[in-house]
């Protein structure tokens, strides 16, 4: 008992209301982000049969009265719509990888709040215009689809960079691993409320899916704007402690009494009193070159690339494969498919919080990478039974899902504020944009591969496997130097320290006796 | 008025009473420039200028309309007078009217629901097509001239009865074409309903509607948007009042 409130004291002192609601905040401007997302692939089955004609050939009469039946022909039949959705689905992924690049370069530029709200906003109207206002006027066309898609994918582009480098903002590094990793289930929680909306107005029209997720999106980008406060800077607090920390020896409660200092109740705090370390000059942003070659940017930009792949390869693909493979029904493929996101989820926290612990994220990831190898193969050579995929596909997630959601959340944000630049330039943003943005890249390639290896060459799956155990290894060759590097500098600190405690050691069995003499 | 005196247009139309047949054909003008639907199309069906002769006295449609109350000779047409909102015809005989494929192009007979006989003989018709005789589905008898080509509307299935001489042929009482194709609307969203010889319309469900009958119920706009809106305008107030409040602008 005492420990459990010696623990609320400590977070209490290290967290305030801020945290809590930039918390929140973000998270579900993320999750609606996603949420809008997934009613896209949860319509398509109502989308292609909206927008072809009732089948009917020698045998089976076609069906009259006409308008209600064979008035529409953007496609003939839905098999020739699949390819198209398909289509749309690339078409997005690539315009939010350049959306990304985009975005996070204006995240460090203007002001994050109203860059999220807008992009929320906007991406709402185009969702809407997308799914919603085409079928009251009763436009069905490829080019719109296509365009709005791709705006679509820009605008949403806008989320990733500023929720993470707002997180970032807020969040200190040595509590970013664990924080960050539970905060990365903001996508699936996101893939979860898109699929309770859909449900339940599908029947109404699948345009109200699109209207009730798009309205959403939007109320959120107006209660951020009214709401959401980016940096703690702006009311006053001091920003978390980052950096490399390898000096850092003191003690956590050490570090809780400087920091309750600090105004922790902020409600308190008047107008009148100024806050101590408040600035009112934003650092430079940095550019999006100089960005590139911070250290550590180009490897997990990298290696996210490869990883995003496989990771994003599962989602897409994974409900069609359970289909395919072992004949269950959709639905049924559908709620199995959830065992990978709550896998990645667990790994995200645990790989988080183990990388707070040794103050290195490197030697974590890539540990997690290597045992995603075995766990890969082992998941393609899951049995025909429900319970044992979806343990193994948890397992799966855990390793794929983990790092790959420590990569984009926590990763970037270390590197985005890294020693080199603290202080003097705005980076967070234009490098999670960077990292998440190679990533997306990754992922539109898989996109059209996945579909390559298993439908154009007719490969057996195992293929498909072989393939993502081959990006995965890449993932960790990419990450490699930085391990290298930090498993040095940890030798380096632990040799250093050990010298330290000797040395103390040795004084300590002085002093007493320099103080008796 | 137009309607009123449509009504007493059969009785007046008697040879013999020229002022009251002067009125008949100002009203009719009047109707045909107020009304322009059905109406004037029917009658026009009725009094075609291709057909030579009067309707002959002893064809099908003569003989219905003679047998039973209510029925009056109109032109080519039986029509039923009982009802005074409007008349409706139940017998057409266009034989000897030269009818050619085309005539049937702008659909004439749709509009005359409650058709029962159509007598079609001595014509240059050499395909009688189901669309032609679309949503007609009281029609139990047609006389086709019989050609190669030329049959019942909608195929022998179509019909329970089918006669076959040197010059016409005979369809009689139409089948129940939802019997035949009761797999054919989808099930869950829609029902078949007969819609002539050899056609069936698949119409929504009860509580379904839109295009092929996929959507059910109705959105609640107005509470969606109204939940949605304030609790947007509570939650951005509270939060501004919590957190951005405190925010020190430049």
């Amino acid at each position: 008992m005492a420990s459990i409130s010696q623990m609320w004291r400590q977070l209490k002192s290290k967290y305030s209301i801020y945290h809590v609601f930039v918390f929140l905040l973000t998270f579900f401007s993320y999750a609606f982000f996603h949420a809008t997302r997934k009613t896209f692939s949860n319509i398509k089955t109502t989308i292609s049969s909206e927008w072809t004609p009732q089948f009917c050939n020698a045998t089976e009469p076609c069906l009259r009265p006409e308008k209600i039946w064979m008035a529409r022909h953007l496609f003939d039949s839905s098999s020739d719509a699949e390819p198209f959705l398909g289509w749309l689905d690339s078409t997005f992924l690539i315009s939010y990888a350049v959306g990304l690049y985009i975005s996070g370069v204006l995240g460090d530029r203007f002001d994050m709040r109203k860059v999220l709200s807008l992009g929320m906003c906007l991406s709402a109207i185009v969702v809407f215009v997308f799914g919603c206002l085409t079928e009251w006027i009763h436009l069905y066309s490829q080019p719109v689809y296509v365009i709005l898609f791709v705006l679509n994918g820009l605008l949403q582009s806008t989320g990733w960079p500023c929720v993470v480098a707002i997180m970032g903002n807020w969040f200190g590094k040595s509590t970013r691993g664990l924080v960050l990793g539970a905060w990365s289930a903001c996508a699936s929680v996101g893939n979860i409320i898109g699929a309770l909306l859909v449900s339940q107005v599908l029947d109404y029209g699948y345009e109200y899916a699109f209207l009730v997720t798009s309205a959403v999106l939007f109320a959120g980008g107006i209660i951020n704007f009214f709401a959401l406060v980016p940096s703690p800077k702006e009311v006053g607090l001091p920003e978390p402690e980052d950096g490399d920390d390898d000096d850092d020896d003191s003690e956590p409660s050490g570090e809780e009494d400087e920091n309750g200092v600090t105004p922790r109740t902020p409600l308190v705090q008047t107008d009148t009193d100024p806050p101590v370390t408040f600035t009112q000059t934003r650092p430079q942003a940095i550019s999006f070159f100089q960005a590139v070659l911070l250290p550590g940017v180009i490897p997990y930009s990298l290696s996210y690339a490869c990883l995003k792949l496989v990771n994003y390869s599962f989602f897409f693909w994974l409900p069609f494969y359970l289909h395919s493979q072992y004949g269950w029904k959709e639905t049924v493929a559908d709620e199995i498919s959830i065992y990978y996101d709550v896998g990645g989820i667990i790994g995200g926290m645990i790989g988080g919080y183990l990388s707070d612990r040794m103050k290195k994220r490197a030697p974590t990831v890539v540990t997690m990478l290597l045992l995603a190898l075995p766990s890969l193969w082992g998941y393609s050579a899951s049995p025909n039974n429900k319970t044992i995929n979806a343990v193994l596909m948890a397992v799966a997630g855990f390793f794929i899902g983990g790092p790959a959601n420590l990569i984009s959340s926590a990763i970037s944000a270390d590197l985005g504020r890294q020693d080199l630049i603290k202080g003097n330039s705005e980076a967070l943003s234009t490098v999670t944009g960077i990292v998440d943005g190679t990533g997306s890249v990754g992922a539109s390639v898989g996109q059209i591969v996945v579909p390559l290896l298993h439908k154009q060459l007719h490969l057996d799956w195992h293929w498909v496997f072989y393939f993502f155990i081959l990006m995965t290894l890449l993932t960790a060759v990419c990450i490699l130097p930085l391990l290298v590097r930090e498993v040095r500098s940890m030798k380096c600190f632990l040799n250093y320290q050990l010298r330290r405690q000797a040395a103390a050691l040795v004084q300590d069995t002085h002093r007493p006796h320099s103080l008796n003499s | 008025m137009c309607a009123k005196d449509e009504t007493s247009r059969p009785k007046m139309a008697k040879p013999g009473r020229s002022f009251t047949t002067l009125l008949f054909f100002v009203c009719c003008l009047l109707c045909l420039l107020l009304t322009r639907g059905q109406k004037d199309e029917r009658m026009s069906i009725c009094h075609l200028s291709s057909c030579g002769s009067p309707l002959a006295d002893d064809g099908k449609v003569y003989g219905m309309c003679q047998g039973r109350h209510g029925l009056q000779v109109w032109g080519r047409c039986c029509v039923n007078v009982t009802e005074n909102t409007h008349n409706f015809t139940v017998g057409l005989d266009l034989s000897g009217c030269n009818i050619h494929d085309e005539f049937f192009q702008e659909s004439p007979l749709l509009t005359l629901t409650h058709l029962q006989a159509l007598v079609l003989d001595n014509n240059p018709i050499t395909v009688l097509s189901s669309e032609a005789v679309a949503g007609l589905t009281e029609l139990n008898y047609i006389s086709v001239p019989t050609h190669s080509n030329c049959s019942c509307p909608g195929g022998e299935e179509a019909w329970n009865h089918l006669i076959r001489s040197v010059n016409t042929t005979l369809c009689l009482k139409q089948t129940s074409t939802c019997t035949r194709y009761n797999e054919a609307c989808p099930a869950s969203s829609s029902h078949c309903v007969e819609d002539g010889p050899g056609l069936f319309l698949c119409l929504c469900k009860e509580g379904y509607h839109g295009y092929k009958c996929l959507r059910q119920g109705t959105f609640p706009m107005s509470a969606f948007l109204a939940g949605l809106g304030s609790s947007t305008v509570i939650l951005a107030a509270v939060l501004w009042v919590l957190l951005r409040r405190h925010v020190k602008t430049a």
